[in-house]
């Protein structure tokens, strides 16, 4: 069978060929003559934010690049029905007024349509293809807000409990801190300052080392709360390098044209596989001499060329 | 003479009686001088394919009758009989070999051999010749060619006095090899007892042509008797050879 196969496949290989070029060629043209969409696209610079010296979000601990880190936290975020309706609500007013089954549609689309990805370290795209390039810019400025403020809130979330935290062992540090002052202060009305009494000298010390602790807290405190004011800043993270523009075309690797060509081959492939194989067996011709077993009481005694082939 | 068997077998001893020493001096054949076998219009590779087929099946023998058949015509039988017959004339010295044309239909040695094409076998056998005429040439001389003339009668019929007379036989008494060039098997079912009596069949089929059915009535036509290889003719294939050598 396999020689069959071989035959035939040697004997229409141009044609084999032809097929296989000609027709994945024609339909990826066919493609890109149908396909009207435009590629509006956002090139975003991220960074790894330090609010204070020693205060960063815990998000940013791992050793992936800032862009990987944003951008991943994006590509979630798509996903998530909460945003992406913000972001539809916010590029299309008609977003509300829609039936249950076109919002699941838009959203679908949505999270579809809009690709998140990295160029560098520092840098990503966001991008979005639609038929109306206008409508693409707003949806992408309206990722790029939503991506803001839910930065901005998880930030700020983070900020809130470190703060309530700090604060509350503040609050402890300080009380202990006024007790221990207060009992040098008893102590020393009861019994006069000693420099030599070791009991006066112990509570002293501990007044010292409580001091310091709250002023410790304290100070990281302090550090919170002044991040607190730069998290409002989205900038802080992530800053908009290229606004919202209309990509220039570029025949891409997701491009429907690429696509339908890919379809295209692996079709005529496999129809050419199934060809080969339908006319290697239900050809009734010898195609070799490996042929004659199947005919049985036959010794294979080799092939000669074709008479007058060279002349 | 049709029918009188043992007159034919006599009349053919008789005529070689003489010896085959040369083409003149041969003893009741009709002879021509002048005569003799051009060389075939045969490719070298094509006649060492031939070769090789030979060597496959013959091995080391050194006489024999070899029958070359194929289930339809235009398959190349005809090239292979001649190139089989020249190769065991060259291959062996003093040595004799004979290529019998009974393709009466549609003779072709004659003319691959460029000779003339009658009188030949037929005429003798329906008693219009009362000689075999016989051309002699290839290497010393030693390639023999029985043209298959041209008949007026039944085919079917020349070859029952052919069989009847054991023309075969007398013919081998005084060859060592003899190649015959049998017409189609598919239908000319009077070949069978004739190519069952051989030692040896070579079925010749073409590339893309012949068809694996045609083999199989071929191969019941032909039964068990003896060894049959069989050489593919044609061979167009556009395998390369680096692929064919692995398979």
């Amino acid at each position: 069978m396999l020689h069959r196969a071989l035959d035939v496949v040697f004997q229409h290989m141009f044609r084999l060929i032809a097929v296989v070029v000609v027709v994945p060629l024609g339909v990826g043209i066919v493609g890109l003559v149908l396909d009207h969409s435009s590629t509006v696209e956002v090139r975003i610079w991220a960074d790894r934010p330090l609010y204070s010296p020693t205060f960063a979000t815990d998000r940013f601990n791992s050793a992936d690049t800032p862009a990987d880190i944003e951008s991943g936290l994006l590509r979630e975020l798509i996903g998530t029905t909460s945003f992406s309706t913000k972001v539809l609500t916010a590029a299309d007013p008609l977003y509300s007024s829609m039936s249950a089954d076109q919002q699941e549609r838009a959203l679908a689309n949505l999270q579809q349509d809009v690709v998140v990805s990295t160029e560098g370290v520092h840098l990503f795209t966001v991008s979005y293809k639609t038929l109306d390039t206008n409508r693409g810019r707003a949806l992408v400025q309206a990722v790029i807000t939503a991506f803001g403020n839910e930065v901005q809130t998880i930030d700020s979330n983070q900020l809130a409990t470190v703060q309530r935290s700090l604060q509350s062992q503040a609050d402890s540090a300080l009380a202990d801190m006024n007790d221990a002052v207060k009992q040098v202060q008893t102590y020393q009305v009861q019994h006069g300052s000693g420099l030599n009494d070791p009991e006066y000298q112990t509570l002293v010390a501990q007044a010292k080392s409580k001091t310091g602790r709250y002023l410790a807290i304290k100070g990281q405190l302090d550090d919170v709360r002044g991040t607190q004011s730069a998290v409002t800043q989205p900038s802080a993270i992530f800053h908009v390098v290229d606004q919202p523009y209309v990509v220039p075309f570029k025949l891409e690797r997701r491009a429907p044209a690429v696509k339908y060509a890919a379809f295209g081959l692996i079709g005529v492939l496999s129809a050419e596989a199934l060809l080969v194989y339908m006319l290697a067996r239900r050809d009734p011709g010898i195609r070799s001499v490996q042929d004659v077993r199947l005919a049985g009481g036959f010794k294979p005694l080799g092939s000669a060329p074709v008479l007058g082939r060279h002349r | 003479m049709i029918g009188d068997h043992h007159l034919i077998a006599q009349g053919v001893r008789e005529a070689l009686t003489g010896g085959l020493e040369s083409p003149g001096q041969l003893q009741g054949f009709r002879s021509r001088p002048t005569e003799s076998l051009d060389q075939p219009a045969l490719e070298s590779e094509f006649v060492e394919a031939c070769r090789i087929a030979l060597a496959k099946l013959v091995s080391l023998e050194d006489e024999g009758v070899i029958a070359v058949c194929s289930a339809r015509r235009r398959e190349g039988r005809s090239s292979v009989a001649t190139a089989l017959a020249l190769t065991l004339a060259r291959s062996q010295a003093q040595t004799r070999v004979l290529l019998l044309d009974l393709d009466f239909g549609h003779a072709r040695q004659a003319e691959l051999l460029a000779v003339s094409p009658a009188p030949g076998l037929a005429e003798f056998l329906e008693g219009r010749e009362r000689r075999l005429r016989l051309v002699s040439g290839g290497p010393n001389n030693q390639l023999w060619l029985l043209p298959a003339g041209v008949h007026i009668g039944d085919r079917v019929r020349l070859f029952h006095v052919f069989k009847g007379a054991a023309m075969l036989s007398v013919l081998r008494e005084r060859f060592q090899w003899i190649v015959v060039d049998l017409p189609p098997l598919v239908g000319h079912l009077e070949v069978s007892p004739l190519a069952r009596a051989v030692d040896w069949r070579v079925m010749v089929g073409r590339h893309r042509r012949t068809t694996l059915a045609d083999l199989r009535e071929c191969s019941e036509v032909l039964g068990d008797d003896g060894p049959t290889g069989f050489l593919l003719t044609g061979d167009s294939t556009r395998i390369p050879n680096w692929i064919r050598r692995r398979l």
